[in-house]
């Protein structure tokens, strides 16, 4: 049985923060009494047999002292919602995966249910290749109002959300803090974004203002696959915190999507080998845009058709080439399409086939590449743009 | 009785000569010393008296009352035993009248009247020969550091009898025995240098590859530019920055005496190392204290920074010293000389060195490799962030080191010698000294930013690439003076009189590309 009024939804909150009683508790306790309210009224002999002695200690003390109506005015005025499992507007499917959050904060709008959700999420230090995909995906997905569902972490999670939002399309946060912290803090202009866009949203499952512990992270991934219909991986070492995304969208049911990478990358272990577990691979925005609406028939009339957009795919860097006009350029840009390489080992290369004199020379091609932006340097290691 | 003896001490790094009055009198026998003495100045008494007695002579029951002059000034060190050894035997009649007009008498004594080797006698030799002190009498070990300093006649004695000997000789007997002490140390001096010569040096033709860090210790060296070297463990950072006092300019002879000097009072000229001839190379850990690194003591011994005047300072690993130590570099970098100020007074040691560091741009050392760097961006920046702004301030060359992989180092060749890149060091810097000689300063290096205007103008294509420059890579003002500082430094190693792109475009190339200066900044832009 579920409510839809507010009166609950204060009660909610209460149960949510009693101190020693966590998810597996309020579950039972939730099973016996419906909604939270009734919880709250019942006699203490009730409610006994479900809890332990220190847990029931807290439990009373917390009816005695907690504020039901005022505590919950003040995370109002944060425009802050908690919905409790019991309550209408918690999102159906997270209601059934296995070990769903009791509650969920909420802090600007929920995840429409009516549209296609993607999880869009890879590796925090991920490469520019990364990036570029991650821009493409999100593109495609924003020029149909797919709604995107990330973590606004580092790499690939801020960057699709950020691309998300400068393309006027919903997307979705999912923090392993409170609502109301902002981590990783250099995020903090993401943050007011999504919170000034009226078609996003910033969850958890967290009390507002918990600071995020590495163990929260797990527990979010979670709810980032159980708030998604499909999840798409863009970039992952073999050892990544993303793979734990996906085996929790795999013991949910989600169908996951993989970037193929180049196979010396190491970023690109993690999906490599996710396609070969048997994800689906994601080759190309277009062709996964289509899968999408051939996996959710009920939900693609909802994206109204519009024009897909071609994309821009290099075929051996014609436009690039075409700005240059030295053969050394040309050279230094061939040998960095293979990987980044130091100043030293581009002079050996170069001098072998004598198309440069010194390294002064070999400076000044370098410093020509990097005005036309079509090369940067880090750290004494020059990369191609992508 | 009374006598005066000359001797000298040092202050710091300063020297000045000191009288030691010693009285004997009938009277309570006993023994004073006064003149604002240390404690093992005071010890002297009982050094001294079992010193004569075991040489043969008794002092029998007399006061003697020692003052050491100038006495408002505090003494430390054992090199007044002598002195006041001589001071007694004159009083007691067993040196000859006026033998002692014009002598220097420096050393401590064992209780066997022997004599030991002591610290600060080279510069203490400089102040006698400024005071036209026409003879010296040192311990037999110091000679050779004594007589570094020429203008002052040294004798080199093994003990008290050898002393009163040649006071006792004749004029012609003198004459001789200085002439024997003479020949018999100079030939083990010559010994000495023979083996100092032959001591292997450290040459850039050991290090293969690498030779964008080479030409960036290059630069460096020519045109007084500090430097950081980043990049991962074992990419040669070290054996590098080892190498760049031999591509420095031989150290001239006036230049040899005042490190040599600084080395003394240190204690540092022992052994076979009686002149410092090479650029010194400094390169403490980074668990130095900060009397370690400026100099400390109640009268300050020089510290690390002191020690490398004139030479290279190396810290490696730089992140793992803590903000306080690198923050006392501040002043050192700046104004070259280091003040400290004790109860004894205010000392000025000289510190003008090149400062190059080290560090690895990450904790495991491999950043920006994805394929081996497993640090967040927050690691990064906690790690680069330990380096606080005002000493990447004064950095000009950035310099990013690689790892060789093997096979590249199997076809590497043998690089230049030392010998051949300091050729190309004295060159450039002959053109600066020419180019600043009205000036106060003599290399690029020392370069302010209103003195760039004059001395380095650019035409207007390299102006307007500088422009394009500054605003693509979005250069902070300071980046874009460091910048053309280095493009004139490579000029200068170029034989250019003007700036020219090519120059700029190198120079561009040893900024902070990495920002650590802005730590942070655009965290997404990858």
């Amino acid at each position: 049985m579920l409510y839809n009024n507010k009166k609950d939804e204060m009660y909610g909150y209460w149960l949510h923060n009693i101190e020693e009683i966590g998810n597996k508790t309020r579950e039972k306790l939730l099973e016996e009494f419906i909604t939270e309210q009734e919880l709250y009224q019942a006699k203490i002999s009730k409610i006994e047999m479900f809890l332990t002695k220190q847990q029931l200690l807290s439990f009373e003390k917390s009816r005695e002292s907690w504020n039901v109506e005022k505590n919950y005015e003040t995370i109002q005025q944060k425009s802050i919602r908690f919905l409790s499992i019991r309550h209408m507007e918690y999102p159906e499917e997270l209601r059934t995966i296995p070990d769903p959050p009791m509650g969920i904060y909420v802090k600007g709008k929920l995840p429409n249910s009516k549209a296609i959700r993607v999880a869009v999420i890879g590796a925090r230090n991920c490469s520019n290749y990364g990036k570029a995909v991650a821009e493409e995906f999100v593109e495609a997905l924003a020029s149909k109002q797919i709604q995107v569902i990330s973590g606004m972490a580092y790499g690939i999670d801020g960057i699709s959300q950020r691309k998300c939002l400068k393309l006027k399309s919903s997307t979705f946060a999912v923090l392993g803090s409170g609502v109301e912290v902002c981590y990783p803090s250099e995020n903090i202009d993401l943050y007011h974004m999504i919170l000034e866009n009226e078609q996003c949203g910033i969850l958890s499952e967290l009390p507002p203002y918990y600071k995020p512990k590495p163990q929260f992270f797990a527990m979010r991934n979670r709810i980032i696959s159980g708030l998604s219909d499909v999840v798409l991986v863009i970039e992952a070492k073999s050892k990544s915190g993303t793979l734990i995304t996906v085996d929790m969208a795999l013991e949910q049911g989600r169908e996951v999507f993989a970037v193929p990478g180049r196979v010396l990358d190491a970023l690109s272990f993690g999906c490599n080998k996710l396609i070969d577990q048997g994800a689906q691979i994601a080759y190309d925005p277009n062709v996964f845009l289509e899968r999408l609406f051939e996996l959710f028939p009920d939900k693609a009339e909802y994206h109204k058709k519009g024009i897909i957009k071609n994309l821009h795919r290099k075929t051996s860097n014609f436009d690039r080439h075409a700005q240059v006009k030295n053969v050394s350029q040309l050279q230094i840009l061939e040998e960095l399409e293979l990987k980044p390489l130091i100043v030293e080992d581009l002079y050996q290369l170069l001098s072998e086939k004598s198309l440069c004199e010194s390294l002064s020379t070999l400076f000044q091609e370098l410093l020509e590449l990097q005005l036309m932006e079509l090369i940067y340097c880090k750290q004494g290691l020059y990369f191609l743009k992508q | 009785m009374y006598t005066s003896v000359i001797t000298g001490s040092y202050l710091g790094i300063e020297s000045y000569l000191a009288k030691v009055e010693v009285d004997s009198a009938h009277g309570m026998p006993g023994f004073e010393l006064v003149g604002s003495l240390n404690h093992e100045v005071k010890e002297a008494k009982e050094r001294v008296r079992v010193a004569l007695k075991n040489t043969g002579y008794q002092m029998g029951p007399v006061k003697v009352v020692v003052n050491i002059s100038p006495a408002n000034m505090r003494k430390e060190g054992t090199g007044y035993d002598l002195p006041i050894a001589i001071g007694i035997l004159n009083n007691m009649g067993v040196i000859k009248k006026y033998a002692l007009e014009n002598i220097l008498f420096l050393g401590e004594l064992g209780l066997s009247g022997e004599l030991k080797e002591m610290n600060g006698v080279l510069p203490i030799a400089l102040e006698a020969i400024r005071n036209k002190i026409t003879l010296m009498i040192v311990p037999e070990s110091n000679y050779e550091e004594a007589s570094v300093a020429k203008g002052v006649r040294i004798l080199g004695v093994a003990n008290l009898q050898e002393v009163i000997e040649y006071l006792n000789a004749s004029k012609e007997e003198q004459q001789g025995i200085l002439k024997r002490n003479q020949n018999k140390n100079k030939q083990r001096i010559n010994q000495c240098f023979h083996k100092n010569i032959q001591q292997e040096e450290v040459d850039f033709s050991d290090v293969y590859g690498q030779e964008s860090i080479k030409r960036a210790a290059l630069i460096s060296a020519a045109g007084f530019h500090h430097m950081l070297m980043i990049g991962p463990p074992g990419s040669g950072k070290t054996m590098i920055a080892k190498r760049i006092p031999s591509i420095l300019p031989d150290l001239t002879e006036e230049e040899c005496l005042e490190v040599s000097k600084i080395y003394s009072v240190s204690g540092l000229l022992r052994g076979e190392k009686t002149l410092i001839t090479k650029r010194p190379f400094l390169n403490p850990h980074h668990s130095i204290s900060p009397q370690g690194l400026i100099g400390g003591g109640r009268i300050p011994k020089p510290g690390v920074v002191t020690l490398a005047h004139r030479g290279v300072l190396f810290l490696d690993e730089l992140p793992e010293f803590s903000i306080g130590i690198l923050d006392l570099l501040r002043q050192p970098l700046e104004e070259r000389r280091i003040h400290i100020t004790r109860f004894s007074g205010n000392f000025i040691y000289p510190c003008e060195y090149i400062f190059v560091a080290a560090m690895n741009p990450c904790v495991c050392g491999y950043y920006p490799d994805q394929n081996r760097c497993n640090c967040t961006k927050a690691d990064i920046r906690k790690y680069q962030g330990r380096i606080s702004g005002p000493i990447i301030d004064r950095i000009d060359i950035f310099a990013d080191t690689n790892r060789m992989d093997l096979a590249s180092l199997k076809d590497a060749k043998r690089g230049e010698s030392s010998k051949d890149i300091k050729d190309q060091v004295m060159l450039a810097r002959e053109r600066q000294y020419h180019r600043y000689r009205n000036e106060h300063i003599h290399l690029n290096g020392e370069l302010d930013s209103s003195m760039l205007k004059q001395y380095c103008s650019l035409g207007l294509k390299e102006e307007q690439l500088l422009e394009r420059i500054y605003h693509k890579m979005q250069l902070s003002l300071r980046a874009y003076h460091k910048i053309i500082k280095v493009a004139r430094t490579i000029a200068d190693l170029d034989g250019s009189d003007s700036i020219s792109c090519s120059h700029l475009a190198e120079a561009v190339a040893y900024r902070d590309s990495n920002s650590i200066q802005k730590r942070g900044g655009d965290v997404n832009a990858l």
